[in-house]
Parts: C-alpha cells; structure tokens; sequence
C-alpha cells in the first residue's frame, strides 16, 4: 500500500477525536443594585476550564463547555449534552477589569461592578 | 467607518442571535420535542431532570443536570429494583437587588425510574459535580454480563 491510499483509508475517528455538541442559550436570571449588575447563569456540567466570559465593545459573551467525557452508547437517553453560549449588551461604564465569574454546582454567577458614573447618586438640597 | 462597521457587527451579531433563538423555540415551548434524533421516550422527556442511563458492564451509571443542587438537595432512593430521585431549588432574588429578568425557575421534584437489571443496594453511590448528578448503581452478580466460552467437540 502506498503512503496515499494509507492516509486516505485511516479511519478518520482516529485522526482527531472530535466532539460535536450543540450549543444552547442556558436560561440567565439578572439582578442589579447600586453597585453592581448580577448575572446567574445554569450551565450544569460547564467546569471552571471550560467558561470563557468576555466583554468587548459592550457586548458580554458568555461561553460554557461541557468537559465531562460522553459514555458509549446510553441505554436510554433524555438529553444530550449541550455546550452553552449567550450574549448581552452591557451599559456603558461598566468597569472590565473588575468583572467577577464563580461556579458553583453548576451555576455561573457573574459580578458586573459599575463605574461611579452609573451608580446613582444623592443630591443634597441646600437651603437658599 | 469606524461606528458604521460596529453597526454592521452588531446587525449580524443581532441576526445570529435571532436565529439561535428560533432553532430552540420549540424545545423552549415544549421539551418532549426534539430535533433530529428525537427521544425513544417522548413523554418521559418532560420530567424534571431529564436522565441518561448507561451501562457500564458491572454497574449502571445514571446522569441527569440538577444545577444549583448540592449534595444536599438532592434525595436518592432505591427500593423494589425502582429508583427515586426527588428534591427542591428554591430561586430568591438576592437581597437588596431588583430583577431584570428571571428565567431560572423554582422546581421540586420528585422522579421514579424501572431500573433495567437487579442491582446492589449496598454498593449504590451517588455524587453531585459541577451540577451533574451521577449517580453508580452496582448490578447484582445474577445480572453481569458473563462470557461463555465456546469448545469444539
């Protein structure tokens, strides 16, 4: 067998094992207060390496993968695992650097922390 | 240019959305539907959580999503070669927050499944990782797969 017919009759399993997983919107609750925008996002079986959130040009992509390795061949299947992917435009003045992301069994909470322009402010009344 | 480019991304960023959302309206509307290779089980799919069951050989190895469920939340029972799986997530709004969008909804639950083969009650584990439930049923030796090996006379 030449090296031609060799390379075009590999299984292609075995050049590179891929995976291929749908992507869905994971359902997101959002919450804010004066200081900052709170953002809970499912993403059940997501693990720490696989989110990547990223904010760019005011818009918050939130990326999620499943790590966890699929088992050959269910005996009965109800879903399929499913990567998560979600955007949301973000107000101006929200600060970049000081965005924080924790996991949690499964749930992603992201804290957006405003810059002083979008917190509300008191205005003291002075007597004229 | 520069703003006019930005409109443009953000018009096809706009349109991508759009039509992710309409690909999963109708698992949104109703989950028992699924595309393409739609569930053996249609109306078992509309219980909470949906479940994957495999065979390990030795043990059965069950799978389901229960995000924001910890250890403690979640109530596995076995009894009669039957499996209940049952618990609450209860969703409250932080404190001193307002709410702009709630989609995460509050569920209790309660699921029974006719497990396939006789299994091991003492042997059973289950676990809860970063929102998955696996829980490992070990099958009684009766139900093992055992080989037969084959002689020539």
């Amino acid at each position: 067998m030449n090296n031609a017919t060799h390379l075009a009759k590999r299984p292609s399993a075995a050049v590179e094992p891929v995976q291929h997983r749908d992507t869905v919107a994971p359902p997101v609750d959002v919450y804010e207060n004066g200081e900052e925008l709170l953002l809970v996002a499912d993403v059940p079986g997501a693990s720490h390496e696989g989110i990547d959130v990223q904010l760019e040009k005011g818009m918050l992509t939130i990326h999620a993968r499943r790590t966890e390795e699929t088992s050959a061949s269910p005996l009965a299947a109800e879903y399929r695992p499913r990567h998560y992917f979600r955007t949301f435009s973000v107000p101006q003045g929200i600060d970049a650097t000081k965005i924080d992301a924790q996991l949690s069994a499964g749930v992603l909470r992201l804290r957006l922390a405003k810059s002083d322009s979008l917190k509300p402010r008191r205005v003291e009344v002075k007597q004229g | 240019m520069q703003s006019r480019f930005t409109d443009l991304e953000n018009t096809f960023t706009l349109m991508d959305e759009l039509r992710r959302r309409m690909d999963n309206v109708w698992d949104d509307f109703d989950p028992s539907w699924q595309r393409s290779t739609s569930s053996p089980r249609p109306f078992a799919a509309q219980a909470w959580p949906q479940v994957n069951l495999y065979d390990g050989g030795s043990n059965l190895v069950l799978k389901a999503d229960v995000p924001g469920l910890s250890d403690k939340d979640v109530t596995v029972t076995l009894q009669d070669g039957g499996l209940s799986i049952s618990g609450e997530r209860k969703i409250t709004p932080p404190e001193g927050y307002s709410t702009h969008r709630h989609e995460r909804g509050h569920i209790k639950f309660s699921r029974s499944l006719t497990l396939p083969c006789k299994v091991n009650p003492e042997q059973a584990t289950a676990c809860v990782k970063n929102g998955v439930l696996t829980i490992t049923l070990a099958k009684t030796p009766e139900a093992q797969p055992r080989q037969i090996t084959v002689r020539a006379q």
